[in-house]
C-alpha cells in the first residue's frame, strides 16, 4: 500500500470513531508474536526478569507511549540480531520474520493514527527565523534583524533542532517580546524627515597629535609605538586599546548615528620577516582603555608595500574601531612592553610590527532617503521635499494598500477573505483620535508580526499545497519567508510539480541565503554553536585567538557547503583530501605554503591527519572543555552526531572523570579503572574507542604526540603569568572498536568507518536533514521512506545535494 | 468575517477608565503596615564552590568552620548549611547544562526532546501575580541567560544591566516618554484584544491537534493581554522614590566580581521598596579572567583546574571574593529593618550552585546554604557521610524538598514541587 493511502485510510478510519482501538493492535500482533516470545523471550524476559523487561506485563497497547516505544526498541534489537543474546539458540527464520513483521506493521498504524495525518505539529519561527524573516520582510539591516531578535525568548535546549515543533514552546513572554520587537522593527524600518548627515574622517597617523603626544612625549606608554616618516609603527595590541591609542574614539571620531560605515586602514609590515596580521576590531570605552571585543576582520600584511582594507561594519553611537596586530614575533627573550620603561626606546627594539598610517571613516551609507525599506512598507504614500509623508488620498485607504501588501508577504499565501480588514480596522480608532498617520499605520503592522498567520508555520493535513510548500522549503533552505519567485511559482500552482520543485531547490541552494541554511544546520547538527562555549587556558594553548576560532568555524562551514554545492558523497563527513583554511589555521594543521587570512580550499597532503568532520579543529575544540580532552564526549560526538546512534546517557548524576593535568595520570588511564566496572563498560566499550582515536588531538584540535603539562605561573616583568608548559606522557590513540577491529590511530579509525559505516552516516544525515526541514522527529512510521532515500542514494554514493533533493521531494517532506 | 468589536475602545469610548482590578486594595504601604510580606532570594553561582573550602566535614550546630565560612562566620547564627542534596539525572546534553535546572529539577537536561519545567521561583511569583510592580526581578552577571523558566518552559530573560533595572523600578522618565510608552502598552492592548478575537473564528476549520496548540497560543496571548494590564496599572502609579543614587554599569567584562557588588546592591532595594519579593539571581560569565589580585586564569578553565594547585589557588581567589561578596548582602539585609525586623528576617535568601565540583561538571552534592527568612539557624544539615568520605554509588537527598519549604514560607499551598519526596524541616 503507498504511504499516502495508508495515512488516507487510516485517518478516514479513526474519524469513523472507535473503529481503531487498542484492541484492534492487539489482535493484529498479539497471535504473530506469541510464538517467539514463548520461545526465545521469557526465559530471560519473563515475571523473574532482573532486567527492565517483562514481557508478561508489557501488553500490546500500541497507543500507551511507554509500550509503543518499548515494542519499537525490542524490534530494533531483535533486526539487529542483538536479541536473543549471541549466546542463547537462535529462533526459528520464518517464525522472527513474521513476529517482526505483525509488530512492524502494528507499530507503523498504530503511529500513523496518533497523528492523524499531521506529521508536523503548527510549527513556530524559531528565533533566528524571525530573525531572518523581519530582515527579509521590512528590508532592515542584518545587524539591527539580530540585534531585535536577542529579545525574543531564547530556543530551549531540547536535545534536537530548534525547528521540532513537539519541542517548541510558546508563552505570555513570547507574546510580549514579538509586540517589543515588531514594535523596534517598524522604528527601523520607517525612517522619515531629514536624512541623517554623513561624515567623512580621516586620520594620518603620521599628523595625529595625540599619537606624537603619547609617543614622544611624557604620557602613559610612551616609547611603545615608533614615530615614522609617514607611519607609527606598532608592536603590540596594547597600542590600540591602551597606550598610543589608534581607536577612532581618541581620534576623534564619535558614531553619530547607527548605521553601516565604510572603514578603511592603510598599514605596512615593519621590521617583518614573516607575514604580520592587520586586524580590525569593534569596542568601546572601557574606563581609560578602550575594549576590543569584537573583531570585524584580519589581514596578511607582507612584504614592505602598504595595503589598505575595508570594511563595513553596523556602528552604533558609543561604538569605536581600531586596528590593531596579531602574529608579530618577538626576537628570543625579548617582548616590545619593555621599551614603555624610563631609559629605553622603542627604536632599540628588532621584533616585528605594524606601521599603521591611515584610518577613515565614512557613514552612515544609504543608497537613497527615506530608505529602500521605508518607501517599500509605506507603498503608494509620496514623500514631500522635507522628507515628510505625503498622504494622496484618504489615510484609511493608504492604509489598506500598506496592508494588503505586506500581509501576504508575511503570511506567505494570498489573504482570506475578511483578513485585510481584520487588520485595518485595528487603525480606525486611531485615524479618528487624531494620531498621526504613522503612528496609526503601526498597529496593523505590528499585529501582522504577532499573529498566529505569521508566526506559525502550517497547511492542512496531508499533502501540503503550494504555499505551504514554499513556506516549508523557504524555511529549511534559506531560514526565511520565500522571495518573490517562490511565491509566484506557488500562486501558479506549479511547485507541487517535481521539476518546477527540484529547479526552485537548486536556485535556492546557489543563492547566497543558502549560508544561513549552512550555518544553523552546522550548528546545531555538529553543535557548532557551542565554538566559543569555552575559552582554551591560555598557559597550556598560548596559540589560540579568536581569530583561529573565527578560521575553525569557517572551515566545517564551507566544507559542508562545498559538499552541497559539488555534490559530493557523504563519505567526505569521514575522510577527505580537501578542506578549507587561511594561513592561521593551515599553521594549526602543519600545512605548508597558504598565505593571507581570506578562507580556501585546498588539497591535502597524503600524509596529514585531517580531511573530513572528525578531524576538524571545530568539532575537535567543541568535544573538549578548553584545558583537557576526554575520549567520552568525544566518542559520543561520534556516536551520536555522525552516526546518529547515541549511547545511552550515563545512569542518575555519574560525573566525569576528575581532570588532572599535573602529568602524574592520563585520562585513558583514569578511563581504564572507570571502565573495569561491568555496568559501565556495556556502554564504554562503544563510546570510548573512537574517542581514544581522537586523543591525538589537543582541545583546540592541534596533533599531539604527548600530552602538555601545566607548570604554575612564573613572574615575567613584575607580572604573573602562566609559566610554559612542558611536555609529558605520551598520547595513546590505539583502541578496539565495539565490533572487535583494532586500530592504531585515528587514520586507521577513519578507515574503519569508511569500510562500515558510510550508510549509517547517510542515514543519520537523510534524518537530520528530514527533521530539521519538516519540524518533526523521525518516527517509526517514517523508517521506510528513509530506508527508501538511502537506498536510492547508494549506487551514486550519497551524495549530498542529490540528498536535499531527495528530502525535497519525498513524503514527509510535501505532507504535513 | 465580522468585525470584532475593541473592547478597549468601548471603554475609552464610554468614557470608563481602564480597568485596574485590585488597585485599590493592594497598596504595599498597607500590605506592609499588616504584616511584613514574605521574600524569596535565590543566588546560583554556575561555576560550583570549590568543595574542600566550602563544606565542613562535622554537622550539627557545632561544625568547624571552612576556609569560605570564615568569610561568612559574622553571620553564623543567620544561615543553615546543607550538605549532601541535589536533583537527580542532571547529567545532560553538554556538561553544563545542569545549569539551566538548578531552579526546576527536570531531568535529562538537553537530551531527547527535553522540556523544562517551572522554576522555584516562578511558582512563588505566578502564586504572589503583580501584588507588586514586578511579579519576580530575574537578574544575571553576563546576558539574557537566567534559570527562572515559566511553566511550559521558555526562560526567563535575565536582567544584566543594574542601571536598566535601577530605571524601570524608581525613574519616572519624562512626560514624553511616559505618554509615548503608555500609547504603545495600549495599542498593543488592542493588538492582542483583536488576535485573541481570532480564536473563535478559527474553532472547527482547524484539526484537533492544531487546536490544541492554537490553545496554547491564544492562552498565552490572553496571559500576555493580562499582564499588560497589569504592567499599565501599575505605570499610572508613582514609582518609589529612593535616598540612593543610580548605580552605573560595568562595562569592563572582566570586572565580574565588580559586577557581582554592584547587583547585590540592588537586591535590598528591590526588597525594601517592594518592587518585586521574588529574585534570582545567576553568577557567570565562563569566559573572562576575573579582576582579582593574582588570578590569570578564566573562570571556566580555573573550575576545571585539573588538580593543578597554582589553579586550584586562583579559583580560591575568585570563589573567596563571590561569596564575601555574599556576606555583605547578607549584613545589608540584616540592617535594614522591615515590619517588626530585618529585611532578612522575612526573605529566604538561598545561594548554591549547580554544581557539586565543577572540575569534573559533576552535578551532586551541591552546595546549598539557607539564610533568613525566619528559619531556625546555626547548624549544618548533613545527609550521609562528608564528602571525601563518600561511596560512588551514595544518594543525595532531594534538594526539592527545601524548595517546597520555601515555597510553603512563600505561602504557597503546596506539599510538592519537581524531584521533592516532602518538605524539609530541621529542628
Amino acid at each position: 500500500m503507498e504511504f499516502m493511502d495508508r495515512v488516507w485510510l487510516v485517518i478516514v478510519a479513526f474519524a469513523i470513531g472507535g473503529l481503531v482501538s487498542s484492541d484492534a493492535f492487539a489482535q493484529s500482533f498479539e497471535a504473530e508474536v506469541t510464538p517467539l516470545v514463548e520461545t526465545s523471550c521469557l526465559s530471560c524476559h519473563g515475571d523473574r526478569t532482573v532486567t527492565p523487561l517483562n514481557l508478561n506485563r508489557l501488553g500490546f497497547d500500541l497507543t500507551d507511549r511507554e509500550t509503543f516505544q518499548t515494542w519499537a526498541r525490542i524490534v530494533e534489537r531483535v533486526e539487529q540480531g542483538e536479541m536473543p543474546p549471541p549466546a542463547m539458540p537462535r529462533p526459528d527464520a520464518a517464525v522472527v520474520e513474521r513476529a517482526l513483521g505483525a509488530v512492524k506493521s502494528a507499530l507503523v498504524d498504530a503511529n500513523l493514527v496518533a497523528r492523524a495525518g499531521q506529521r508536523t505539529p503548527l510549527r513556530r519561527l524559531t528565533r533566528l527565523e524571525y530573525q531572518y524573516t523581519i530582515q527579509d520582510l521590512l528590508g532592515i539591516d542584518p545587524a539591527l534583524a539580530l540585534e531585535f531578535s536577542q529579545l525574543l525568548p531564547a530556543e530551549a535546549d531540547s536535545g534536537g533542532f530548534d525547528t521540532v515543533a513537539a519541542h517548541q514552546g510558546f508563552s505570555a513572554l513570547h507574546v510580549r517580546s514579538y509586540l517589543d520587537v515588531a514594535d523596534r522593527a517598524l522604528d527601523a524600518a520607517i525612517r522619515v524627515g531629514s536624512p541623517p548627515p554623513v561624515e567623512s574622517f580621516e586620520v594620518q597617523y603620521a599628523e595625529s597629535e595625540s599619537m606624537y603626544r603619547n609617543s614622544v612625549g611624557q604620557q602613559a606608554g610612551a616609547g611603545v609605538v615608533l614615530q615614522l616618516d609617514d607611519a607609527y609603527a606598532t608592536f603590540s595590541p596594547g597600542a590600540s586599546t591602551f597606550c598610543c591609542i589608534l581607536h577612532s574614539e581618541s581620534q576623534g571620531f564619535d558614531v553619530p548615528y547607527p548605521g553601516r560605515y565604510r572603514v578603511a586602514v592603510t598599514a605596512y609590515p615593519y621590521q617583518a620577516k614573516t607575514p604580520v596580521i592587520l586586524t580590525l576590531y569593534r569596542g568601546w570605552m572601557v574606563g581609560q582603555a578602550a575594549s576590543l571585543d569584537e573583531l570585524l576582520g584580519s589581514f596578511d600584511l607582507v612584504g614592505d608595500v602598504p595595503r589598505t582594507v575595508e570594511i563595513t561594519p553596523f556602528l552604533r553611537p558609543g561604538d569605536l574601531v581600531s586596528p590593531s596586530l596579531a602574529d608579530a614575533d618577538s626576537p628570543p627573550g625579548d617582548n616590545p612592553g619593555r621599551y614603555g620603561r624610563p631609559g629605553r626606546n622603542v627604536r632599540d627594539y628588532k621584533g616585528e610590527g605594524v606601521a599603521m598610517q591611515a584610518l577613515t571613516i565614512e557613514g552612515p551609507l544609504f543608497d537613497a532617503w527615506p530608505p529602500e525599506s521605508t518607501r517599500q512598507l509605506l507603498t503608494g504614500v509620496e514623500f514631500d521635499d522635507a522628507d515628510a509623508i505625503h498622504l494622496t488620498k484618504d489615510p484609511y485607504d493608504h492604509m489598506v494598500d500598506i496592508v494588503a501588501a505586506v500581509a501576504p508577504r508575511a503570511f506567505r499565501r494570498p489573504l482570506e477573505a475578511g483578513e485585510l480588514e481584520f487588520y485595518t480596522s485595528l487603525a480606525e480608532p486611531l485615524l479618528v483620535e487624531g494620531r498621526p498617520f504613522l503612528d496609526a499605520v503601526r498597529v496593523p503592522l505590528r499585529a501582522i508580526l504577532s499573529a498566529r498567520a505569521f508566526l506559525f508555520q502550517a497547511g492542512a493535513p496531508g499533502q501540503l499545497d503550494n504555499f505551504a510548500l514554499a513556506s516549508r522549503l523557504s524555511y529549511f533552505l534559506w531560514r526565511s519567508m520565500p522571495d518573490a519567485e517562490l511565491l509566484e511559482v506557488a500562486r501558479a500552482g506549479q511547485l507541487s510539480d517535481a521539476t518546477v520543485l527540484r529547479q526552485q531547490v537548486d536556485r535556492m541552494l546557489d543563492d547566497a541565503k543558502s549560508a544561513r541554511f549552512v550555518e544553523d544546520f552546522a550548528g546545531q547538527a555538529f553543535r557548532l554553536y557551542e565554538l566559543r562555549a569555552t575559552a582554551p587556558d591560555r598557559g597550556l594553548y598560548p596559540e589560540y585567538s579568536d581569530r583561529l576560532g573565527q578560521a575553525m568555524e569557517r572551515e566545517t562551514e564551507l566544507f559542508l557547503a562545498e559538499l552541497i554545492a559539488e555534490d559530493r558523497g557523504v563519505e567526505h563527513l569521514i575522510s577527505a583530501d580537501f578542506t578549507f583554511v587561511n594561513r592561521s589555521l593551515a599553521e594549526h594543521y602543519d600545512l605548508p605554503g597558504v598565505e593571507g587570512q581570506h578562507m580556501r580550499k585546498v588539497t591535502l597532503p597524503a600524509d596529514s591527519p585531517r580531511g573530513g568532520l572528525l578531524t576538524q579543529a571545530s568539532v575537535l575544540k567543541i568535544t573538549a572543555n578548553g584545558t583537557t580532552t576526554s575520549p567520552v564526549p568525544r566518542g559520543n560526538f561520534v556516536l551520536a552526531n555522525l552516526l546518529g546512534q547515541p549511547a545511552p546517557p550515563p545512569p542518575g548524576n555519574v560525573a566525569g572523570l576528575e581532570p588532572d593535568t599535573r602529568g602524574t595520570t592520563t585520562i585513558r588511564e583514569q578511563l581504564e579503572a572507570h571502565r573495569s566496572s561491568p555496568v559501565c563498560a556495556s556502554c564504554h566499550r562503544a563510546i570510548d574507542p573512537p574517542g581514544f582515536a581522537l586523543e591525538s588531538f589537543n582541545p583546540i584540535g592541534g596533533f599531539r604526540m604527548t600530552y602538555r603539562v601545566s607548570n604554575g605561573e612564573i613572574e615575567v616583568d613584575g607580572r604573573m603569568k602562566p609559566a610554559p608548559y612542558t611536555e609529558g606522557p605520551a598520547v595513546d590513540p590505539s583502541g578496539v572498536t565495539s565490533a572487535g577491529d583494532a586500530f592504531a590511530g585515528i587514520e586507521e579509525y577513519k578507515r574503519l568507518l569508511l569500510e562500515h559505516e558510510v550508510e549509517q552516516v547517510a542515514r543519520h544525515l537523510t534524518s537530520q536533514l528530514l527533521v530539521y526541514a519538516t519540524g518533526a522527529e523521525i518516527e517509526f512510521a517514517d523508517r521506510d521512506e528513509v530506508e527508501r532515500i538511502v537506498t536510492e542514494l547508494s549506487d551514486s554514493g550519497y551524495p549530498v545535494r542529490t540528498m536535499i533533493h531527495q528530502v525535497v521531494q519525498s513524503d514527509l517532506f510535501r505532507s504535513r | 468575517m465580522i468585525k470584532p468589536i475593541n473592547r478597549r475602545t468601548f471603554l475609552r469610548a464610554s468614557g470608563v477608565a481602564m480597568a485596574l482590578p485590585f488597585l485599590e486594595t493592594m497598596q504595599p504601604a498597607l500590605v506592609r503596615a499588616a504584616a511584613a510580606p514574605r521574600r524569596m532570594v535565590t543566588i546560583c553561582n554556575a561555576l560550583g564552590l570549590y568543595p574542600p573550602s566550602w563544606f565542613p566535614k562535622t554537622a550539627g550546630a557545632n561544625y568547624e568552620v571552612t576556609e569560605y565560612l570564615s568569610l561568612l562566620d559574622q553571620h553564623r547564627k543567620q544561615y543553615t548549611l546543607f550538605s549532601g542534596f541535589s536533583h537527580e539525572e542532571q547529567s545532560g546534553r553538554q556538561a553544563h547544562n545542569s545549569e539551566i535546572t538548578w531552579l526546576t529539577a527536570a531531568r535529562r537536561p538537553g537530551l531527547d526532546g527535553f522540556r523544562n519545567s517551572i522554576s522555584v521561583d516562578q511558582v512563588a511569583a505566578n502564586h504572589l501575580g503583580y501584588v507588586t510592580r514586578f511579579p519576580s526581578l530575574v537578574l544575571g552577571t553576563k546576558n539574557a541567560q537566567s534559570q527562572s523558566y515559566t511553566r511550559n518552559g521558555t526562560m526567563v530573560p535575565a536582567e544584566n544591566s543594574p542601571a536598566r533595572l535601577f530605571t524601570k523600578m524608581f525613574l519616572q522618565g519624562n512626560p514624553e516618554e511616559v505618554k509615548r510608552q503608555a500609547q504603545r502598552l495600549n495599542d498593543g492592548g488592542s493588538i492582542l484584544d483583536r488576535l485573541q478575537s481570532e480564536k473563535a473564528l478559527l474553532r472547527g476549520r482547524v484539526s484537533a491537534a492544531d487546536q490544541q496548540k492554537l490553545d496554547a497560543y491564544f492562552d498565552a496571548i490572553r496571559a500576555a493581554e493580562q499582564e499588560l494590564m497589569e504592567v499599565q496599572a501599575w505605570q499610572g502609579r508613582p514609582k518609589p522614590v529612593v535616598d540612593e543614587a543610580p548605580p552605573t554599569d560595568i562595562s569592563d567584562p572582566n570586572d565580574l566580581i565588580g559586577k557581582i557588588k554592584v547587583m547585590f546592591r540592588m537586591i535590598p532595594l528591590i526588597l525594601e521598596t517592594d518592587s518585586s519579593r521574588v529574585v534570582s539571581m545567576m553568577i557567570h560569565d565562563h569566559a573572562v579572567v576575573p579582576k582579582v589580585q593574582g588570578v590569570t586564569g578564566s573562570h571556566h578553565n580555573l573550575s576545571h583546574h585539573g588538580l593543578d594547585e597554582t589553579k586550584i589557588a586562583q579559583l580560591k581567589k575568585i570563589e573567596t571574593e563571590i561569596v564575601r561578596n555574599f556576606g555583605g548582602l547578607l549584613t545589608q539585609l540584616s540592617e535594614r529593618s522591615d515590619a517588626n525586623g530585618s529585611l532578612l528576617d522575612h526573605t529566604s535568601v538561598l545561594l548554591g550552585s549547580n554544581l557539586g565540583n565543577a572540575n569534573s561538571h559533576a552535578s551532586k552534592y551541591l552546595p546549598v546554604l539557607l539564610a533568613g527568612g525566619g528559619y531556625r539557624h546555626g547548624q549544618h544539615i548533613m545527609h550521609g557521610p562528608p564528602v571525601q568520605d563518600r561511596d560512588k554509588g551514595e544518594e543525595d537527598a532531594p534538594l526539592c524538598n527545601l524548595f517546597v519549604t520555601l515555597l510553603q514560607s512563600m505561602g504557597v499551598e503546596t506539599d510538592s514541587f519537581a524531584q521533592s519526596t516532602g518538605s524539609l524541616t530541621w529542628s
